[in-house]
């Protein structure tokens, strides 16, 4: 794609962003702090019952900001918009893409990747105020080489999402509303990615397997280099297993793209 | 003989919005089941994370792992009673009112919010209803101790309690959209703010604790009915939670009336 086109499709995207700020903010400062308060006070009542300090590695400042980051790394990785390919074919506006003259999926991708920049903003100045206020908690080793890190797995895990969501939103080309599903992708990354514990209180055998599938890579997998004590080999499997999912899905993604358009009426429901 | 005739007219009224709804669950077929599946991995998550987090804790909140479950099973029924009943309705009722589409039901000779509030019944959510009263039926009957018939239908009632009051609040996030003309964000607070139903009462303290119990009162939905059911039964507890419903069921019932005095019925 043309670089000047990518960047107007950013502007396009910030703008769209900004055109409801209430919106904008009480959509992301509801779904984070509503997330944080729940665990806050569900580990802050396991810690005071048990008596500990320390559960699997984890202090209750290093849990809260744990749950702080994990809505907004969500928010980075997946974007709060579903249904972005499904609703074009349903109301028939896919045909434009099909006369355009750039491919469909990079335009969607690079739409996808500007909205996480502006997420990704919202995220850098929540943190900030958080760390201002309470400091880094122990067991987060925030360093420059770490935060590159989390980045770059954070921009993998935009592209890994996307080509995930757009194998089940092509469902649409078949079905009368994929709604549910992508509702129902998001509900399983979030518990099997590390939304709602983290990974390390899971049994171990599911650990070893979840490290195979794209799931934790799209949730917690970023967070894990501010936490520091993440090997060389951890980090070469880590990225490893999110290239391989991205070939998987990406070659999948294509097969039913072929098969859907030609299923296409363009008609719209 | 009147009350009874207006009783019957309204129960009528509701056999055909389930005739209706039937039919119109079965146009979306694929849809149907995506949602039984969606609903269903909802209650496998709640279950999931609660057993998981047993594995490093033997009480949470006051409760067992068995009384979690019951806990559980009471706001996934809650949950699922909203999803069938109340659900698909509101998500359609900013539209009306935005789109002016509100007259329709406001010339009908029944009340507005009862038929704006009940027309569409989920059939597959209907089905996930009896999953949730499965599971229900599970977390009772694996529970260790002894809990009474007359226990289980109170719980059950005040469940039902809950599913009320979590349609009280999913609604009130709704009507300002008779005067701001966009409720999305309120709409999407709701759905955050039901995490808060989700975990033991228990666990909230100082402010938090009189704000889920009271204002925003997630924290009584489905933990006060699984405390009556499974400690000795407090007339505290009961009362506040029926005061609260009370309280918003007049709470929504003013604010309806306000919000058709401001509705204009111009789309926008």
């Amino acid at each position: 794609m043309p670089l000047n086109l990518a960047l107007r499709l950013f502007a396009l995207e910030f703008k769209r962003a900004f055109a409801y700020r209430a919106e904008f903010w009480i959509g992301f400062l509801g779904n984070a702090l509503s997330q944080f308060g729940v665990a806050y006070c569900l580990w802050a009542a396991m810690f005071a019952g048990l008596g500990k300090t320390i559960l699997q590695g984890f202090t209750l400042p290093d849990m809260a900001l744990y749950y702080l980051l994990i809505p907004l790394v969500e928010r980075v990785v997946m974007g709060p918009e579903m249904n972005h390919i499904s609703s074009e074919i349903y109301e028939g506006t896919l045909t434009r893409y099909l006369v355009y003259p750039v491919a469909f999926f990079r335009f969607k991708y690079v739409s996808a990747l500007a909205q996480s920049l502006v997420f990704a903003g919202q995220m850098a100045a929540v943190v900030g105020v958080f760390l201002l206020i309470f400091g880094v908690p122990p067991a987060y080793h925030i360093t420059g080489s770490g935060i590159a890190l989390a980045l770059l797995a954070s921009a993998i895990g935009t592209l890994l999402y996307f080509v995930l969501a757009a194998c089940l939103e092509m469902v649409a080309f078949w079905a009368d509303n994929v709604w549910s599903l992508m509702v129902l992708n998001k509900l399983v990354l979030h518990f099997l990615g590390g939304g709602l514990l983290p990974l390390v209180f899971f049994p171990q055998a599911m650990q070893t397997i979840l490290k195979l599938t794209p799931f934790p890579y799209l949730v917690s997998f970023p967070l894990r280099f501010l936490m520091g004590g993440m090997s060389m080999a951890e980090m070469e499997t880590g990225f490893g297993v999110m290239a391989f999912w991205i070939v998987v899905l990406s070659l999948l993604a294509s097969g039913i793209w072929r098969r859907g358009v030609k299923q296409y009426a363009g008609v719209g429901i | 003989m009147q009350a009874w005739e207006f009783r019957m007219r309204y129960l009528r009224l509701y056999a055909y919005f389930l005739r209706f709804s039937m039919s119109r669950s079965m146009e979306f077929r694929l849809d149907f089941f995506f949602r039984i599946i969606m609903d269903l991995a909802y209650y496998a998550v709640g279950l999931g994370f609660f057993h998981i987090l047993y594995l490093h804790t033997d009480s949470l909140g006051g409760w067992n792992m068995h009384q979690m479950r019951i806990f559980v099973a009471g706001y996934i029924l809650v949950d699922a009673v909203h999803m069938t009943m109340f659900s698909n309705n509101l998500y359609m009722l900013p539209r009306f009112i935005n789109h002016g589409d509100l007259d329709y039901y406001l010339i009908r000779p029944v009340s507005s919010l009862f038929f704006l509030s009940l027309r569409d019944f989920a059939f597959n959510s209907f089905i996930n209803l009896i999953f949730a009263g499965g599971i229900v039926v599970w977390a009772v009957g694996t529970y260790p101790g002894t809990l009474g018939a007359s226990g289980i239908a109170v719980f059950l009632l005040l469940i039902l309690a809950g599913a009320l009051l979590y349609y009280c609040i999913h609604l009130l996030t709704i009507l300002p959209t008779f005067w701001t003309q966009s409720g999305e964000s309120l709409h999407q607070l709701f759905y955050n703010l039901s995490r808060f139903m989700e975990r033991p009462d228990r666990i909230y303290r100082g402010s938090i604790r009189l704000l889920l119990t009271v204002a925003l009162p997630f924290g009584l939905m489905a933990s006060f009915p699984a405390r009556l059911l499974l400690e000795p039964f407090n007339w505290a507890i009961l009362a506040q939670l029926l005061a609260v419903l009370t309280g918003f069921l007049f709470l929504i019932s003013f604010i309806w009336n306000r919000g058709l005095r401001a509705y204009s019925s111009a789309s926008s």
